[in-house]
């Protein structure tokens, strides 16, 4: 009996020691389309590594003796994903570890709020970069308030190379000062993150992102009339602070951004109903107002302050309309 | 005849009563305003109330004093010092008739003949009284001919004996040990100021008069003043001051007005002096701005202040020479290097308490420098943009700028363009023929009117460093937004170049083969 049970502990053993998942967890909540897998595997029991999500974007690891650990990054789509690990040797699978994510999405009312048994997981910790200082360094080498000549010097740059991969990126961003936001700090609404990570960003963001958008502080607090996300200055809900494929760093293209909380402007008849008895249109037209762009809902509203109601970008009715119908 | 001044009214002439009636309120107007203007009821009431008066004192006309008695007990009299009253009532009497016999003339002399001579009789320590022995010019040592312009009094009257002693031995001996004493004898006026002039100090009044006679005013030992006092401050000069900061080199290019028109007495006293330097004023600041009182005015009233006049130890004589220098202006160096002597260390700003930069570490540090600082001789240096002595542009700028990242540059009157074409900004393409405007620009899209001529247009400062830079065209390494600083990541190419700052990413222009900004 004791036999069998060293045997199976040895079975388990060498099971378990082909490779482990360092980074992510199990049922972590993810709110960056991006997942770094982090991957110890022994080369004695595993020699290549294919990582999967669940679009079936696959990468193979070479595992070779002189490394124990390998990194990669993954996308993901909105909602749950499962992200597969296969470990073989000599083309036979030896393991197999699924991991599962859930990526929010601040702009989508179906992704705010991920299933209960998903939680947080911090990554910048003591013991997680021990490991990673093996071959990264985790200092920061940041000069306070100088941009890098040359970005790829940055600490960071070689893991988080691929947020700053869409066309439109913040200047602090691609210029890889990282820690003028990420500095540790914790706000109101994210109180449980103290201290669990290095770099986390205070939430709401708003006071690091006027510490640069001056204007914004003076202009907005004079204004009667205040968008719930400017108010509550979580700038980060509908912009992303790091690069976006859409203009203003929007998290979406800016029709589908508004949309995405106000469903019920998608369909139905939005704004006065013409003669021609069509509704007047709040997309996939050229904007008259706004050379070279296409109308949107920022066409008519301020999606931030406003002296008008309804957050109208004009105080007046006319003045409204006389933005595009000039006669 | 009372009956010609009776208006005769017959019936009921409405338009004869009107007319009436409004030259009554005319008339009646016209009065209003005089007495509103001479205030009249006022007067009126004055004269009321002196009539009144006046009335009242007829009424009860009794103009004779009442006698007062006033009874004094003994015990009284007893307590009042009597003795003391009468002292002061006597030394006031005395003082008084003190006066008065001073106001009196004098009465005739009532003292004998001899003693007014033996009051008038020299009376020195050491010599005895002398018979008066006066000498004839003709008779004078032929060393004193011919006689010269001025002559020191005594001499000119003969009268050797007032210096000299004619009973010695040695020729030309005096009367006194020292020279000093015997000149103080007749100028009373000791010079007891503050500073003395070392020759006065040590009595050594010969040094530079001559006691007998001379060309030159106050019997000068020169051809001029400023001769007589470059005999010994002159760089080359034998004479062995103490402190070397007592010679002046007068054979430089750029010399002092007043020191050339007219002479070194305008600042200095040749004698004694309240200031340092025998100067007649505070050698630092007031004394200059005695005659450059438009230097003061600017130091004193001016938004921003350079402290290297306002707040310096030296203040004037910081940056200028009084006597004469090599540079314009009679400044102690060549105007950049003047400027960077104090600037070779951050510096703090008076207005703001704000560090000002390095200057010399970060001209050192980048080669490529602004035309008015590398093209000294030409363009002036420093103050061909600064005001040294203050200006009420921020910096000191002789005229406006911006501190701004972001400027909208209508309407803006930039120092900029007090040199650089405006044109550079505002067309918006240059024609082939044009070229020369400016070399920024993609094909024949203007670059520079892209950047700026915008809702949210930059500022020449926003790409370009006023002072140096290490790349070509002033383009700065890096520049600043809110307090961080981005790299334009500059690289120039033969007919172009390519930015990367954090404004935008990298885009690249050519100006022969168009890459399409701005389209």
């Amino acid at each position: 009996m004791r036999t069998f049970a060293t045997l199976f502990l040895l079975l388990f053993l060498s099971e378990a020691e082909a490779f482990t998942i360092v980074n992510p967890y199990d049922k972590e909540i993810k709110e960056e389309s991006l997942a770094s897998v982090v991957v110890e595997a022994d080369f004695a029991a595993v020699d290549s590594l294919v990582i999967s999500n669940d679009a079936n974007e696959t990468v193979t690891l070479e595992v070779n003796p002189k490394r124990s650990h390998y990194c990669k990054s993954v996308n993901l789509h909105l909602g749950e994903n499962s992200l597969k690990v296969v470990g073989y040797k000599e083309g036979k699978v030896v393991k197999e570890e699924t991991k599962e994510l859930f990526l929010t999405s601040q702009v989508d009312k179906e992704y705010r709020y991920p299933p209960k048994d998903y939680n947080k997981s911090y990554f910048h910790n003591d013991e997680n970069e021990k490991i990673c200082s093996k071959c990264h360094d985790m200092s920061v080498n940041e000069v306070e308030g100088v941009a890098f000549e040359d970005i790829t010097k940055s600490n960071c740059y070689e893991c988080h190379k691929k947020i700053n991969r869409d066309e439109h990126s913040h200047a602090p961003s691609i210029n890889w000062l990282c820690t003028s936001c990420h500095n540790g700090n914790v706000g109101a609404f994210n109180q449980t993150d103290n201290a669990k990570t290095k770099y986390s960003v205070p939430d709401p963001i708003e006071e690091i992102c006027l510490s640069c958008h001056k204007k914004h502080k003076e202009e907005w607090s004079k204004k009667r009339f205040h968008h719930e996300p400017a108010e509550s200055g979580r700038c980060n809900r509908c912009h992303n602070s790091h690069s976006s494929p859409s203009e203003f760093y929007l998290r979406k293209p800016a029709w589908e951004l508004c949309t995405g909380c106000h469903k019920e402007k998608i369909e139905g008849v939005h704004i006065v109903k013409t003669f021609g008895r069509k509704a007047h249109p709040t997309h996939n037209v050229k904007d008259p107002s706004r050379e070279g762009k296409d109308l949107s809902c920022v066409s008519c509203h301020n999606p931030h302050v406003s002296n008008a109601p309804s957050l109208l970008q004009s105080e007046s009715a006319m003045g409204l309309c006389s933005r595009c119908h000039k006669k | 005849m009372p009956g010609r001044r009776v208006y005769r009214v017959k019936g009921a002439n409405l338009k004869k009563n009107i007319s009436k009636l409004l030259g009554a309120l005319v008339l009646l107007s016209i009065f209003a305003y005089l007495f509103q203007t001479y205030s009249v009821g006022e007067k009126f009431g004055r004269l009321v109330v002196v009539v009144g008066n006046i009335a009242e004192a007829m009424k009860n006309a009794k103009h004779a004093y009442e006698d007062v008695d006033i009874v004094i007990s003994d015990d009284e009299l007893k307590e009042i010092n009597i003795s003391k009253i009468s002292k002061e009532i006597k030394s006031s009497i005395d003082k008084k008739k003190e006066l008065a016999a001073s106001k009196t003339p004098m009465a005739p002399a009532q003292i004998k003949a001899d003693e007014i001579r033996d009051e008038e009789k020299p009376q020195h320590n050491k010599t005895h009284p002398r018979e008066a022995k006066i000498v004839k010019l003709e008779d004078l040592p032929d060393k004193f001919k011919p006689l010269k312009q001025y002559l020191h009094q005594p001499f000119k009257m003969g009268a050797c004996q007032i210096c000299h002693d004619t009973s010695s031995k040695k020729p030309g001996a005096l009367v006194q040990k020292e020279i000093a004493d015997v000149c103080y004898e007749c100028h009373k006026t000791r010079y007891t100021k503050e500073f003395d002039h070392l020759p006065v100090k040590d009595g050594r009044c010969t040094d530079c008069h001559d006691p007998h006679q001379s060309n030159i005013r106050m019997l000068l030992k020169a051809e001029s003043t400023n001769d007589l006092c470059m005999k010994c401050h002159d760089k080359k000069s034998t004479f062995k001051a103490k402190a070397k900061k007592l010679f002046v080199d007068m054979n430089l290019e750029t010399k002092h007005k007043p020191i050339v028109e007219k002479s070194c007495l305008e600042c200095h006293d040749a004698h004694t002096a309240d200031h340092k330097s025998l100067l007649y004023m505070d050698a630092k600041m007031d004394l200059c701005l005695d005659c450059h009182d438009e230097v003061g005015e600017k130091t004193a009233h001016s938004n921003f202040k350079h402290g290297g006049v306002n707040t310096s130890k030296k203040r004037c004589l910081e940056c200028h020479n009084p006597h004469a220098t090599k540079e314009k202006k009679l400044l102690n160096k060549e105007p950049v290097a003047l400027c960077l002597s104090c600037h070779d260390k951050e510096v703090k700003s008076d207005e703001d308490g704000g560090m000002l930069m390095n200057m010399k570490k970060h001209l050192d540090e980048n080669p490529n420098w602004h035309k008015p600082i590398k093209d000294v001789k030409k363009e002036g240096g420093c103050s061909a943009c600064h005001d040294p002595h203050g200006s009420d542009n921020f910096s000191i700028l002789r005229k406006s700028f911006t501190k701004n990242f972001y400027a909208n540059l209508e309407n803006k009157d930039f120092f900029c363009f007090e040199c650089h074409s405006e044109k550079k900004i505002t067309k918006q393409f240059i024609a082939s023929d044009e070229h020369n405007i400016t070399a920024f620009r993609d094909g024949e899209v203007n670059l520079h009117h892209l950047h700026v001529n915008d809702r949210k247009g930059r500022s020449c400062r926003a790409c370009h460093d006023e002072h140096a830079s290490k790349y070509s065209h002033l383009i700065r390494d890096y520049t600043d937004f809110n307090g961080i600083k981005f790299p334009l990541r500059f690289i120039e190419t033969p007919e172009g170049g390519s930015c990367a700052p954090a404004c935008h990413k990298e885009f690249a222009y050519d100006r022969v083969n168009p890459k399409g900004i701005g389209k």
